[in-house]
């Protein structure tokens, strides 16, 4: 594994609206060494989720490189990239999305649909991050059977099954209770604890503290890149007045 | 977990949709497979009927000169009045490999006698022979039964045709195929008319009486003008003992290739010309091919709006499943996976269809074909057609998901995770 996990530099978005051009990241450089786990905090348009998509390769940038674990992930082309998120990448999507017609287990699997692996090696695989989200027993239940904390366990189960060395979550407790996302953070926690490096979006300050390290965007770019202990801890007030506000 | 898998979980949930298209793919298939059912019992049924509609091969003694036409073909030997054709070479015919598949043979001599300033021309026949290949003919008055007993067989087979030859071409009326006595003769139409004579009348021939025992009704061809005498008779009449002009043969080539059984008469008759009657066979084929490309395009039509159907039902399908190919796209499905998964479940109903629209369309056609052609379908239960059936109603169903499915793949997976 490459000494940096992430290395983003000098990446500008641009989404054009019509004649209007909203310049999403501007000049965005960004190191995540193996290991880490980075919160994301900013506002609604501050270019977080963007930036998570273009991590995940599935969000072209109109300058700069994007080079995870050694590998300039734009350089390569579209199907390259499916393949480099199927091996490098586990992702949380925002509400779940889980498939509404596949079970539990079934869900899990999907990652590992189109790998060579015997059908019994996939539900082994499977079964494998189910037990490490306690959803095992649970495995046979279709979403609608599943509470919202159940739902987001599973989608860690998926985002994990392939053993990838980077995990994205995009605001993964926002449609959770207070507890349940409690529960959910500190899985997160185990998981990184175990190896994982995770870049999360979240809105919620609690959540950084069950992160490493904690970024701050606004209007696409860092404004604040620091040891989420010390931002929980209140040392960083401004940090944090500024998280308050841009909630 | 496979792709397939997907595919038909995705099916066992979208069920009204996968219903829908299920439906128009079975209604498209069943029609096609009706009609086709039905045209191709026409085809048979007009290609045995024609077959057994006059004659097909004319044989002719082959020599050159000056001609005349008959029945369009060219008659060489009456105008030199040598005939080389003799009543040995109806046993030559016998001995070709492929005699089954001539159905009626009909050996004649033609000449002309004078009677009564006028100028006859006569025709020595074989009647049954003759009515075989020319089932155009018909006695006038012809509901009313000639007091004649039916002859038992003249050449083989040759009864049992006449039976059949009636049957499909007088429709429902049965006429019994008299004999025709050495003193006994038909005469046609429109020379009954000029001499005005008809039925029961009697004729003087080279000094012989002969009792008109029925009239042809006018068809428009030379049979209108001649005098039908036995066979004997006339060649007695014209000092011609055992001589033909012509013999003229029906056969069955719905069976056998044309070329084939005039090269075998040929070989066993080298001084004779054999001649196909082409124009007949091609206005057969014309007949049957024009039927064939009704059948084909009223097929096109359906299987179109069939497809259109599906591709229009699976194109919805794909808009309202965006977010969920967002999602496999994201965690690393490749362009050709969404595709196989789409192409998959449309081929999985084509292939359903396909069965069901086989014999849906089989258990149609053997209802209303009676009512519509007045047929009653011979054709039963066949693999190759089941087989072909299901095969093109599958590759209609993924044709009809190949345009969804390559919208589907090009998906950009951020947008579509964000789709609602």
């Amino acid at each position: 594994m490459a000494d940096l996990l992430i290395k983003l530099e000098q990446v500008k978005k641009i989404y054009k609206t019509g004649e209007a051009e909203v310049e999403v990241l501007r000049n965005l450089s960004l190191t995540v060494p193996p290991g880490e786990a980075v919160a994301v905090m900013g506002p609604s348009g501050s270019g977080k989720s963007t930036l998570l998509s273009i991590i995940g390769g599935l969000n072209l940038p109109n300058e700069g490189k994007v080079i995870i674990d050694g590998i300039d992930l734009y350089c390569l082309n579209r199907e390259r990239r499916a393949d480099f998120r199927r091996e490098y990448l586990g992702f949380v999507f925002q509400h779940f999305q889980l498939i509404p017609y596949l079970t539990a287990v079934q869900n899990t699997m999907l990652p590992l649909t189109t790998t060579r692996y015997p059908a019994r090696k996939k539900r082994e695989m499977a079964m494998q991050a189910l037990e490490r989200v306690g959803m095992e027993r649970k495995c046979n239940r279709l979403p609608n059977q599943l509470s919202g904390g159940e739902q987001e366990r599973v989608a860690i189960a998926r985002a994990i099954v392939n053993a990838p060395p980077l995990m994205l979550a995009d605001e993964p407790t926002g449609n959770l209770d207070t507890t349940t996302a409690q529960d959910i953070m500190k899985l997160f926690s185990s998981l990184n604890k175990s190896g994982l490096t995770i870049l999360m979006v979240t809105h919620n300050p609690e959540n950084t503290k069950y992160m490493k390290r904690t970024i701050a965007m606004q209007d696409g770019v860092i404004v604040s890149d620091t040891d989420s202990l010390a931002v929980v801890a209140g040392n960083e007030i401004e940090f944090r007045e500024s998280a308050g506000e841009l909630r | 977990m496979s792709l397939l898998q997907i595919a038909l979980y995705n099916l066992n949930r979208r069920k009204s949709k996968g219903f829908f298209i299920f439906t128009s793919l079975v209604l498209a298939s069943a029609a096609v497979v009706a009609i086709l059912i039905i045209i191709s019992t026409m085809q048979d049924e007009i290609s045995e009927q024609l077959a057994d509609v006059g004659a097909n091969i004319v044989i002719t003694a082959d020599r050159g000169g000056l001609t005349f036409q008959y029945g369009g073909i060219t008659i060489p030997e009456l105008v030199f009045d040598s005939v080389t054709l003799t009543e040995a070479d109806l046993d030559a015919i016998d001995t070709i490999p492929d005699r089954d598949m001539i159905i009626a043979v009909a050996p004649k001599l033609i000449g002309t006698v004078s009677s009564e300033d006028q100028t006859i021309v006569l025709m020595g026949v074989d009647l049954p022979g003759e009515l075989a290949v020319k089932p155009w003919l018909r006695f006038n008055d012809s509901g009313k039964k000639i007091d004649k007993p039916v002859e038992e067989t003249s050449y083989d087979g040759q009864v049992e045709m006449m039976e059949m030859d009636y049957e499909a071409l007088i429709l429902d009326r049965m006429v019994d195929v008299p004999v025709l006595g050495n003193d006994e003769a038909i005469i046609g139409g429109v020379m009954a008319e000029e001499l005005g004579i008809s039925e029961h009348d009697s004729l003087e021939l080279g000094g012989k009486e002969y009792n008109l025992i029925a009239v042809f009704e006018e068809t428009g061809y030379s049979e209108d003008s001649q005098l039908f005498v036995p066979l004997g008779e006339v060649q007695d009449l014209l000092d011609r003992p055992g001589e033909l002009t012509m013999i003229e043969l029906t056969a069955d080539l719905s069976k056998i290739d044309e070329s084939l059984l005039i090269a075998q008469l040929e070989n066993a008759l080298p001084h004779a010309k054999v001649t196909g009657v082409k124009q007949a066979v091609m206005r057969r084929n014309e007949l049957l091919n024009t039927i064939g490309r009704f059948g084909a395009f009223s097929g096109s039509l359906i299987v179109s709006a069939s497809f259109f159907t599906a591709l229009l039902t699976i194109f919805a399908s794909v808009k309202e499943r965006t977010r969920e190919i967002g999602i496999f796209r994201a965690i690393g499905f490749r362009a050709k996976d969404i595709l196989t998964i789409i192409i998959a479940e449309a081929l999985l109903v084509g292939f359903i269809a396909g069965i069901t629209g086989y014999h849906l369309g089989l258990a149609v056609a053997h209802k209303i074909s009676p009512a519509l052609t007045g047929i009653m379908l011979s054709g039963s239960w066949e693999i190759t057609a089941l087989l072909i059936t299901v095969v093109l109603t599958a590759i209609t169903g993924s044709l009809a998901g190949v345009l969804p499915a390559i919208k589907a793949a090009r998906l950009d997976p951020a947008e579509a995770l964000r789709f609602n």
